[in-house]
């Protein structure tokens, strides 16, 4: 499969009073088209920070210091404002998280619409009302209600798929979703999936989505990236990951999670505490809670080894 | 409608309480509005102070031995039908007062309110939006040093450069004595002219506090996430700004719109005294003075209705103007 976005090398910090948060230093990754793909990591590993910096829309406290983001041979990051604005939406949308408050308290659903249109092209007021009721239908809700309410008769799974139909406005190529199905109870959370494994269906999306929740990446993903401490620690096909974790955070990662069959007496956590990211360990950041630590760990910062044509892993364990 | 009912029936409460207390307030207050009277009476006649204070309450129509109780139903009484009460000082009824001086001071505090309002809350929104910049620094700090400045303190500064300095504005009243009133051009110029002063010295306080409300409202909105996601979306600076920023900002501050206007009522008073300009406040710094018992009962509760009826008034218009309020 064709490779749509590449991501290079991506370094993006956040500046505080206290020094610079290296939320995300040197991500590669490849996305193929036509693919799903998670991002995984516990909360504040810089997961977000990750598609933000992608997609430059990081908070104005950031910057991104190097790397590329190469979407149809040209690198974005070096693309102007105006450019930008046109790929972003139309061709590359993205969902962000807190769906519960992305949405204007004071207008209706339907103005949403409007104005995102308005921003890109200039339609019909009809077709635009077509558009959105054809899209409300989409993501399974009553179009004729839910264009003409205001956000917060709205509960928390309905403002996400508003938020999912004004996303595939314009068709786009590229769909990254930022914790799409955290907020929202279990039964919400699976019509979610299954809404937007159908939506990949139909419109050939090449979806990106972040989540801790291990269970979600596994039911929708193809390719999985395990993030610790901003760095991309292992990645590869959803199912060989999980089944065969190579790198020890992700065997911790993978060992704690519960479910209904699982031995209780199996399940353990991952011992000690994320590091800070304002002063992260040298070397591998994973050292100070990696049972196989070595020397070499904690004077050196591990490269990405292939296991094989579709996995890497940046541990010094598989040099 | 039957939102609507439930409210009128709390204000009518409302003022019924607050009248109670404008009414014990102002029997509470030391000193004799014949006082004053009897004193001259007492030293032209030659006769005893006791006397004489007898003669100068019959004079003025007051009655310090009638029960607090009797006075103070009969001055309900009065308000329910509108009656205002009874100035002993400008032998008139407070009615005429108010139907004579109301008129200027809503006129004056309407526009300064009107012009502080738009002019406070756009330079705020864009002081916020230009965080850090040196817009924003001249604009925060400016409305700052002005907020700290009391009312009157600007009021007679404007007074002394304007009239007395520079001789642009006039010294006081509404208009100048010799011109007979009417609609004609030389005649509302005349009223503006007048008016110019207590409008530069009521609005420019008003533009501060509102500039800075309104300021702190849009910092807080500009790091919502729907602001975030509209910038996402691709939307324009300037429609992200006008129905994103500044609509959501500016709705708490209609609210407190109404309450201000009632509120001036009563706060213009230094002003207007200052300006001379014969309004309800120039009525009721002279009512003070002079003791003036009724007048300032009269007032008072003028003032207590205005704000009530205000507070009932914003909350109408909120409910119409915020869609989560209309839910309810």
């Amino acid at each position: 499969m064709e490779v749509i976005l590449s991501v290079n090398n991506l370094k993006a910090v956040y500046l505080v009073r206290e020094g610079t948060i290296k939320a995300c230093d040197g991500v590669c990754f490849d996305v193929e088209e036509n693919t799903v793909s998670a991002i995984v990591g516990e909360s504040a590993s810089g997961k977000s920070t990750i598609i933000e910096a992608m997609t430059l829309t990081l908070p104005p406290n950031s910057k991104i210091l190097e790397g590329e983001v190469i979407y149809k041979g040209k690198n974005l990051l070096n693309l102007s404002e105006h450019e930008l604005r046109k790929i972003r939406w139309s061709e590359i949308a993205l969902v962000p998280q807190s769906a519960q408050q992305s949405l204007n308290p004071t207008i209706k659903i339907i103005d949403h619409f409007f104005d995102t249109i308005y921003a890109h092209n200039n339609w019909k007021n009809n077709e635009i009302i077509k558009k959105a009721e054809e899209l409300i239908s989409l993501v399974r809700l009553d179009p004729k209600n839910i264009l003409y309410s205001f956000p917060h008769q709205l509960s928390g799974g309905m403002k996400q798929r508003v938020l999912i139909a004004l996303s595939l406005i314009f068709n786009p190529k590229i769909l990254i979703l930022d914790e799409p199905t955290s907020a929202l109870d279990v039964l919400t959370q699976a019509h979610i999936i299954q809404l937007l494994k159908n939506l990949k269906k139909e419109f050939n999306l090449t979806l990106i989505f972040v989540t801790h929740d291990i269970a979600v990446a596994a039911e929708l993903s193809d390719k999985i990236f395990v993030v610790y401490a901003g760095n991309i620690v292992e990645s590869g096909p959803t199912r060989e990951v999980l089944k065969d974790p190579k790198h020890p955070y992700t065997q911790g990662l993978v060992n704690s999670i519960m479910s209904l069959t699982s031995d209780l007496e199996k399940i353990k956590g991952i011992p000690g505490d994320p590091p800070s990211l304002l002063d992260p360990p040298s070397g591998c950041r994973f050292y100070p809670r990696c049972p196989h630590v070595m020397e070499e760990c904690k004077r050196e910062k591990p490269k990405n080894y292939f296991i094989n044509e579709n996995r890497r892993v940046a541990c010094h364990l598989y040099k | 409608m039957k939102y609507i009912l439930n409210r009128l029936i709390q204000v009518f409460i409302m003022t019924f309480l607050a009248l109670t207390v404008v009414f014990f307030i102002v029997q509470s207050m030391p000193g004799d509005p014949a006082f004053g009277l009897a004193v001259s009476i007492a030293q032209t006649r030659n006769m005893s102070l006791e006397k004489a204070l007898e003669i100068a309450h019959n004079i003025i129509g007051y009655n310090p031995k009638e029960p607090i109780i009797l006075k103070y139903i009969k001055f309900l009484k009065n308000i329910f039908v509108g009656n205002f009460g009874y100035s002993t000082y400008f032998k008139t009824s407070v009615n005429e007062i108010i139907g004579k001086a109301l008129p200027w001071t809503l006129f004056v505090i309407s526009l300064a309110t009107a012009f502080g309002f738009f002019a406070g809350t756009t330079l705020g929104a864009l002081s916020a939006q230009k965080r850090g910049t040196f817009i924003d620094t001249f604009i925060a700090t400016l409305f700052s040093i002005i907020q700290a400045i009391p009312a009157f303190v600007l009021a007679v500064f404007i007074l002394f450069i304007g009239a007395v300095r520079l001789r642009l504005l006039p010294l006081g009243g509404a208009y100048p004595v010799e011109m007979t009133p009417g609609f004609y051009p030389g005649f509302i110029l005349a009223l503006i002219h007048h008016a110019l002063g207590p409008l530069i010295a009521t609005s420019i306080p008003q533009m501060a506090s509102w500039g800075l409300a309104m300021r702190g409202n849009c910092s807080n909105i500009i790091e919502e996430d729907f602001v975030r996601f509209a910038k996402i979306r691709g939307l324009s600076d300037s429609v992200i700004s006008q129905k994103y920023i500044r609509k959501n900002a500016i709705l708490p501050l209609v609210a407190s719109l109404a309450i201000g206007i009632g509120y001036m009522l009563g706060g213009h008073t230094l002003v207007e005294v200052i300006f001379n300009y014969p309004g309800i406040g120039y009525y009721f710094g002279q009512a003070i003075s002079a003791r003036d018992f009724g007048l300032l009962t009269g007032l008072f509760s003028l003032i207590v209705i205005g704000v009530v009826f205000a507070t009932f008034i914003t909350e109408l218009l909120y409910a119409i103007i915020d869609p989560r309020v209309k839910a309810q």
